[in-house]
C-alpha cells in the first residue's frame, strides 16, 4: 500500500492538515514540535486503530484548541498493487469518537463502514493488524541505529524486536514476566517469594487446623467416653442400689423370720400354757378326794397303821395259845475264838523263836519255820474275827427273844383293847374320808396322789412355760403371739422371693461388696474420663478461625499458583514463538538480505549466515575465507547490514504486503557519509515500499521524491514578565536544534 | 391463646470459610440474632420459646458458648417464659452431645422440679407444660440419620395427655423427590397431617417458609442469621399464635419477624460493561452496606484493556461492606481482527495459544469464554489469560502482573 494523500483534523497540533505523499520516498521535514510524529501517529491510526476505540490516548490526541465536540479525524487516499498486477485505489476516513466513531473505506468499488470489517480489510491490505505491530515493523525509529557497534546484543535485540510484532520487542515482555515469576517463586529464607510465603502459610495453618481438628475429634471421643462412663456409673450405682435393697430385704427377712420364730415359740408356749392352765383348772375342779392329799395321806397312813395294828393284834391274839421256850444252843463263836487265839500264839512262838535264833546266832533253822509260824498266826487271826462277828449276831437274837418274851408276858386284854380301839379309829377315819375300807382309801390316796401329782406336774409345766405370768393373760398373750406370727409372715411375703431364698443375706452381702467395688471403679473411670475432657483445652471457635484462615490462604495460594501458571505459560509461549519465528526469520534473511548486503557493500559480502537462536549475522569475508560476525565490520557496513536485515524482516512479517514504512529519522546519529549510504539503501527499498522519512534535517531532500515542509509552532507564552526570556532569538533555538530533539515524539 | 417464638438453626460457632477475616464477626452476629430473638420473646411476652434443632453448629462448641446461651435462656425463665429445645443434626443427641456434656437446663437456672427449660431427648420425647396447657412433642434420635420418620406413631388426637394444645418439633426436610432422598431426617406432608398437631415447628432449612398439611400448620423458621449465600429468606424468627374461638375452632397465626442483620447478595457484572477497575469499584460501592455480604462475579468476555486486581478491589470495598468477594470469572476474548503474521513472534504466539485453546474448548463440557462456572478454573481459561497477557505485553501495554 502507498498512501498518496494524508488529511488530518483535530489531531494534536493540527486543526487541519492535508499533505500529499510520494509513492517512493517522501521526506517530511520540520523543526521540533512541527508535528512530524503526529503524522506518524495519524498513519498508525488510519491503518490500525479501531474508530470505536475508547483508549485513553485518543483523548490526549485531540487538539488543544479544538471545540469540546471535536474529535480526531484522519483520512488517506492510497494505492494498492494487487496480485494480478492491477493497481487499485482507495480512500479511508476515520473519526475517532469512542462508541460513536465512524469509518468509511472505499476500495475496489466497495464501501465499508463497519469498523471491524474496515480494519480487517486494512490489515489485509497492509499486513499490519495492530499498532504495536506497526511500530515494531513498519516504523523504524531514530534510535535503532545508535550504538549498534558498541552493543553486541543491540543488533540482535533490535532485529528480534522487528519480528516480534510487538511494540518494543519481546525482551521487555520476557523480562517483566521473568521478574514477576522470580518474585513469585523465590525460595530464599530472607526474601521468600509470594508463592513460598503462601505455601508456608498454608502448610503452617493446615498443620494448625489438623491439630485442632484432631483435638476436636479427641474431645468428641472423650465426651463419648465420659457419657459412657457416666452411664456405666449410673448402671453400677443402680445395680448397687438394687443389691442393697435386696440385702436390706434379706436382712429384714432374717429379722422377720427370727421374730416370727420367736413369736411362734411364744405362741406355742402360750398356747401350751393355756392348755395346761385349762387342764389345771379342770383338774383342780375334779379332785378324786374332797380332802387335800396330805389329809388323805395322813389318814391312809393312819389307816395303814391301824390296819397293821389290828392285824398284829389279831395275829397276836390268834397265836397266843402255844408258847415254846427253847434253850438256846451254845453259841458257835466260842470254839472258833479259842482255836483262833491258840493258832495266833503258836504262830508267834514259832516265828519268833526262829527269828530270835537267827538273830542271836543260836541256830539257823531256815525260813520254813518262820513261814509256818506266820501262817499259823494269820489263820488264828481269821478265826478270831469270825468268832467276834458270830458273837454279835447272837446277842441280837437274844434281845429279840427277850422282847418276844416280854410281849407275851403283857397280856391278851390289852391286846384286845388295842384291837377295838384300832378298829374304832379305822372306822372313824374311813368315815371321815367317806370310804368303805382301807383299799378304797388306798385307792383314793393313789388317785388323789396321782391327781395332785398331775396337777403338780402341770403347774410345774405351766411355770416352766410362762413363769409367773397371770393365767388370765395367757390367752391374750397367745393371741398376740399368733397375730405377730401372722404379721411377720405377711411382712415376709411382702418382701418377695428373696425372703424365701435360703442364705440370701450371705449371698447378697457378697454381691453388695462386689457391686460397691464396681461402683468405685465406675466412679474412677468417670472421673478419669471427665479429667480427659477437661484437660482438652481445644476451642472449636479458634479451630474454626484457623480453618477460615486456611481457606483464605488456600484461595490465595490457588490464585498465586494460577497466576504463576499463566505467567509461565505466557513466557514459554513467547519463547516458543521466538524460537519458531527466529528460525523462519533466519532462513528468510539468509535468502533475502544477501542481495541487499551485496549491493550496499559493493559485492564484497555475498554470503550471509544468520544464527537461528540469536539472530547473530555473519558474513563470509573473502579475504579470510571464513565467516565473521557483522559486529566486527565497520560502523557504516554494520548500519547497512542492520537496515537490510530490518527491512528484510518487514517483508517477512508483512507477508510481502508492503505497508508504508515510516522512518522517524533513524539516521539522525549518522554522519553525512553513513547517512548517504543508508539513504541509498532506502532508495532501493523504495522500489518495493513507500518510504516516509520524518526528519528535522534537510540533508535527505536530494534523495526524496517529495518533500513536505512543516512549519514549526509560532505561539509563544507572553504571560511571563521575565527579561531573560525577552530575547526573541530564544524562541526558535530549542525547537530547531536536532541535537536536543529528544526521544520519540520529538515534534 | 398460646403465643410462641419459634426459631431454629442458630448454628452458634458455625464456620464461614468464604468470609475470611469477617467470619468471627458473622459468628458474633449469629449470637446477636439469637439474643434478638430472646429480646423479641421478652418484648412480646410470649408463653413459649421453641428451638427446633441446630442451636449449636457442632457438639464440640466451647463451654462459654453454652454459658452464653444459658444466660439468655435464664432471662426467659425469669420472665416466666418456658423454653423447649430439640437437638438437631449438627448438635445431635449422641453420646458426645453438647447437651450431655453440659446441663443446659441447670446452667439456665432451671431445676428438675420446674419446667422453665427443657431439652427433649430420646428418653424424653415430649413435655407437658401444664402452665401453658400445651404438650410439646419431638422425636429426638441419638444418630445423625434417623432410623425412621420422627412423626411415626405421633398422633395428638390419641395422645392420652390432656392439654388444649399439641405442638411438635422436627429437625428435618419435607420430602421432595429427587432432592431430599439422601437427607438424614425426612418427613412427608401426609405424615404431618396425620399427627393432628396444632402446630409443627420445623428446623433444618435455613429459609423461612410456611405451609399446611391437612389441619396442621407447619413452618420453617429459617436461620435467625444467614449462614451462607442463597439464604435470602433467613434472618427471621416466627411469632406463632394459637387461639381457640368460643365454638372450639382453633386458629394458628404465623408471622415472620426480622432479627438478623446480615444480608447475602450475589451480583453478576458483564466484564464488557466495565471500563476500568476504579469504575467497577465505584459501581459496587453504590451497594455499600455494613450488613451486606456481597458476592460479585465478573462474567462474560473481558476486554484486553480491562485490568482487574481482585485483591485490590476487595481491599478498596472492604470498609463499605461486611464482606465483599469479587470473583473474576470472565474470560479474555480471543484475538479479534486480522492476526499478525505467523512469522512474527506475536503472530506465532497468538496462533500457538489459540490453537491450544480451541483444542481444549472443543472438548464437551468446556465452553470457552461463556461458561462462568468452569472458565476460571480450566486450563483453557488459563490459556486465555496467558493469551491476553502476552498480547498486552507484546503490545507494550502496562499490565499488572
Amino acid at each position: 500500500m502507498r498512501i498518496r494523500r494524508l488529511q488530518v483534523r483535530d489531531l494534536r497540533r493540527y486543526r487541519e492538515l492535508d499533505i500529499d505523499l510520494a509513492p517512493g520516498v517522501t521526506v517530511v521535514r520540520g523543526p521540533n514540535e512541527a508535528g512530524k510524529t503526529t503524522i506518524q501517529r495519524a498513519i498508525e491510526l488510519a491503518i490500525t486503530r479501531r474508530v470505536t476505540s475508547a483508549a485513553a490516548d485518543l483523548e490526549s490526541l485531540r487538539s488543544w484548541d479544538a471545540g469540546p465536540e471535536a474529535r480526531p479525524w484522519v483520512a488517506i487516499e492510497f494505492e494498492q498493487d494487487e496480485e494480478d498486477g492491477r493497481r487499485a485505489t482507495g480512500t479511508l476516513e476515520k473519526t475517532f469518537a469512542g462508541a460513536k466513531g465512524t469509518v468509511l473505506l472505499k476500495y475496489d468499488g466497495q464501501a465499508v463502514s463497519d469498523p471491524t470489517l474496515a480494519d480487517q480489510v486494512m490489515a489485509e491490505l497492509t499486513g499490519i493488524p495492530t499498532e504495536p505491530f506497526f511500530r515494531s515493523t513498519a516504523s523504524v525509529r531514530h534510535h535503532e541505529l545508535s550504538d549498534l557497534a558498541r552493543d553486541e546484543t543491540a543488533l540482535r535485540d533490535r532485529l528480534q524486536a522487528s519480528i516480534s510484532g510487538a511494540d518494543r520487542g519481546t525482551g521487555r515482555a520476557k523480562k517483566k514476566l521473568e521478574r514477576v515469576l522470580h518474585d513469585l517463586t523465590t525460595k530464599g529464607d530472607k526474601n521468600p517469594g509470594r508463592l513460598k510465603v503462601a505455601q508456608a502459610a498454608v502448610a503452617s495453618t493446615n498443620a494448625s487446623v489438623e491439630k485442632g481438628e484432631l483435638a476436636l475429634a479427641q474431645l468428641e471421643r472423650d465426651r463419648d467416653a465420659l457419657s459412657g462412663s457416666r452411664d456405666r456409673r449410673a448402671d453400677a450405682e443402680g445395680a448397687l442400689g438394687e443389691r442393697r435393697s435386696l440385702l436390706e430385704k434379706a436382712r429384714q427377712a432374717e429379722r422377720l423370720e427370727s421374730e416370727r420364730a420367736a413369736a411362734q415359740t411364744r405362741y406355742e408356749r402360750f398356747r401350751d400354757a393355756v392348755q395346761v392352765a385349762a387342764e389345771l383348772d379342770t383338774l383342780s375342779q375334779s379332785h378324786p378326794s374332797s380332802h387335800p392329799l396330805p389329809v388323805v395321806r395322813s389318814a391312809v397312813e393312819r389307816l395303814r397303821m391301824l390296819d397293821g395294828r389290828i392285824r398284829e393284834l389279831r395275829a397276836a391274839l390268834s397265836g397266843e395259845v402255844e408258847v415254846q421256850f427253847d434253850v438256846a444252843p451254845e453259841p458257835t463263836w466260842r470254839p472258833l475264838s479259842r482255836w483262833g487265839i491258840v493258832l495266833v500264839g503258836l504262830g508267834l512262838v514259832v516265828a519268833g523263836g526262829t527269828f530270835a535264833a537267827r538273830i542271836l546266832a543260836i541256830a539257823d533253822l531256815g525260813s520254813t519255820p518262820l513261814y509256818l509260824g506266820a501262817v499259823a498266826a494269820g489263820i488264828g487271826l481269821i478265826l478270831t474275827f469270825v468268832a467276834f462277828w458270830l458273837r454279835r449276831n447272837s446277842h441280837m437274837q437274844e434281845q429279840l427273844r427277850d422282847v418276844e418274851i416280854d410281849r407275851r408276858l403283857r397280856g391278851r386284854s390289852e391286846m384286845e383293847a388295842d384291837l377295838r380301839q384300832a378298829e374304832l379309829d379305822t372306822t372313824q377315819q374311813l368315815g371321815a374320808l367317806g370310804l368303805d375300807d382301807l383299799a378304797a382309801a388306798e385307792d383314793l390316796l393313789v388317785r388323789e396322789g396321782a391327781h395332785v401329782a398331775r396337777m403338780d406336774q402341770l403347774a410345774a409345766q405351766l411355770d416352766g412355760l410362762v413363769g409367773k405370768e397371770p393365767r388370765e393373760t395367757l390367752s391374750a398373750l397367745r393371741d398376740s403371739a399368733a397375730l405377730e406370727v401372722d404379721q411377720k409372715s405377711s411382712a415376709l411375703d411382702a418382701l418377695g422371693p428373696i425372703a424365701k431364698e435360703p442364705r440370701a443375706r450371705e449371698r447378697l452381702e457378697v454381691e453388695v461388696r462386689d457391686a460397691e467395688g464396681s461402683v468405685e471403679r465406675a466412679r474412677d473411670d468417670e472421673a478419669n474420663a471427665r479429667a480427659r475432657v477437661e484437660a482438652n483445652a481445644v476451642d472449636a471457635e479458634q479451630v474454626a478461625a484457623e480453618a477460615e484462615r486456611l481457606a483464605v490462604w488456600r484461595e490465595q495460594l490457588g490464585a498465586l499458583q494460577r497466576r504463576h501458571r499463566v505467567l509461565d505459560t505466557t513466557l514459554k509461549a513467547i519463547e516458543r514463538a521466538e524460537v519458531a519465528t527466529m528460525k523462519t526469520a533466519t532462513r528468510y534473511l539468509e535468502g533475502h538480505m544477501v542481495r541487499d548486503v551485496a549491493a550496499v557493500t559493493g559485492g564484497r559480502y555475498r554470503r550471509v549466515r544468520v544464527d537461528d537462536k540469536t539472530l547473530d549475522i555473519e558474513v563470509h569475508a573473502p579475504e579470510l575465507g571464513d565467516w565473521v560476525p557483522v559486529s566486527s565490520l565497520s560502523q557504516g557496513t554494520l548500519d547497512l547490514v542492520y537496515l537490510t536485515a530490518r527491512l528484510g524482516l518487514v517483508r517477512l512479517v508483512t507477508g510481502d504486503r508492503r505497508p508504508p514504512l515510516v522512518f522517524d529519522d533513524p539516521f539522525v546519529t549518522l554522519d553525512d557519509t553513513r547517512a548517504a549510504r543508508a539513504l541509498s539503501l532506502l532508495k532501493r527499498v523504495a522500489a518495493d515500499f513507500q518510504i516516509i522519512y520524518l526528519t528535522t534535517s534537510d540533508r535527505y531532500d536530494a534523495a526524496a521524491d517529495a518533500v513536505v515542509e512543516l512549519p514549526g509552532p509560532t505561539a509563544v507564552d507572553d504571560g511571563v514578565d521575565d527579561p531573560a526570556l525577552a530575547d526573541p532569538a530564544l524562541a526558535g533555538v530549542a525547537l530547531a536544534d536536532p541535537a536536543t530533539a529528544g526521544v520519540e515524539g520529538a515534534a | 391463646m398460646l403465643r410462641i417464638i419459634h426459631t431454629a438453626d442458630v448454628h452458634l460457632g458455625a464456620r464461614h470459610n468464604d468470609l475470611g477475616n469477617q467470619a468471627a464477626t458473622q459468628r458474633e452476629r449469629q449470637f446477636a440474632a439469637f439474643v434478638a430473638a430472646i429480646d423479641l420473646a421478652l418484648g412480646e411476652k410470649v408463653d413459649l420459646f421453641l428451638v427446633a434443632g441446630d442451636l449449636f453448629d457442632s457438639n464440640v462448641q466451647p463451654r462459654r458458648s453454652v454459658e452464653r446461651v444459658a444466660a439468655q435462656l435464664k432471662r426467659l425463665g425469669e420472665a416466666r417464659i418456658r423454653t423447649v429445645i430439640a437437638p438437631g443434626t449438627h448438635d445431635r443427641y449422641d453420646r458426645s452431645s453438647i447437651f450431655r456434656a453440659y446441663d443446659v437446663k441447670a446452667m439456665a437456672g432451671s431445676t428438675a422440679e420446674d419446667d422453665w427449660v427443657t431439652v427433649l431427648t430420646p428418653d424424653l420425647p415430649s413435655i407437658h407444660l401444664t402452665a401453658c396447657d400445651v404438650v410439646v412433642h419431638a422425636s429426638v434420635f441419638a444418630t445423625k440419620r434417623a432410623p425412621h420418620s420422627p412423626l411415626r406413631d405421633l398422633d395428638a388426637a390419641t395422645d392420652p395427655t390432656r392439654a388444649t394444645w399439641h405442638v411438635g418439633m422436627v429437625h428435618g426436610s419435607i420430602a421432595i423427590p429427587g432432592k431430599t432422598d439422601r437427607d438424614e431426617v425426612v418427613i412427608t406432608t401426609d405424615e404431618i397431617a396425620a399427627t393432628h398437631l396444632d402446630y409443627l415447628a420445623l428446623g433444618h432449612w435455613h429459609s423461612a417458609q410456611q405451609g399446611k398439611a391437612g389441619d396442621v400448620t407447619y413452618a420453617y423458621a429459617g436461620a435467625p442469621e444467614p449462614v451462607a449465600l442463597d439464604q435470602d429468606r433467613a434472618g427471621k424468627v416466627l411469632l406463632v399464635e394459637l387461639d381457640q374461638a368460643g365454638g372450639g375452632g382453633k386458629t394458628v397465626s404465623v408471622v415472620e419477624r426480622q432479627v438478623g442483620r446480615t444480608r447475602f447478595e450475589r451480583t453478576e457484572l458483564d466484564a464488557a460493561s466495565i471500563a476500568t477497575q476504579p469504575a467497577l469499584i465505584d459501581l459496587l460501592v453504590r451497594q455499600a452496606d455494613p450488613d451486606l455480604v456481597l458476592d460479585a462475579r465478573i462474567v462474560g468476555v473481558r476486554p484486553d484493556e480491562l485490568d482487574l486486581d481482585v485483591d485490590e478491589i476487595e481491599a478498596a470495598l472492604a470498609p463499605s461492606f461486611l464482606k465483599v468477594r469479587v470473583r473474576d470469572v470472565s474470560m479474555p476474548a480471543l484475538t479479534e481482527g486480522t492476526l499478525p503474521s505467523p512469522d512474527t513472534i506475536t503472530g506465532a504466539f497468538i496462533r500457538d495459544l489459540e490453537a491450544r485453546i480451541a483444542e481444549l474448548e472443543a472438548v464437551p463440557g468446556v465452553v470457552g469464554g461463556t461458561d462462568v462456572d468452569t472458565a476460571p478454573n480450566g486450563e483453557a481459561a488459563e490459556l486465555r489469560d496467558a493469551l491476553r497477557l502476552g498480547r498486552l505485553l507484546l503490545a507494550g501495554h502496562e499490565v499488572s502482573l
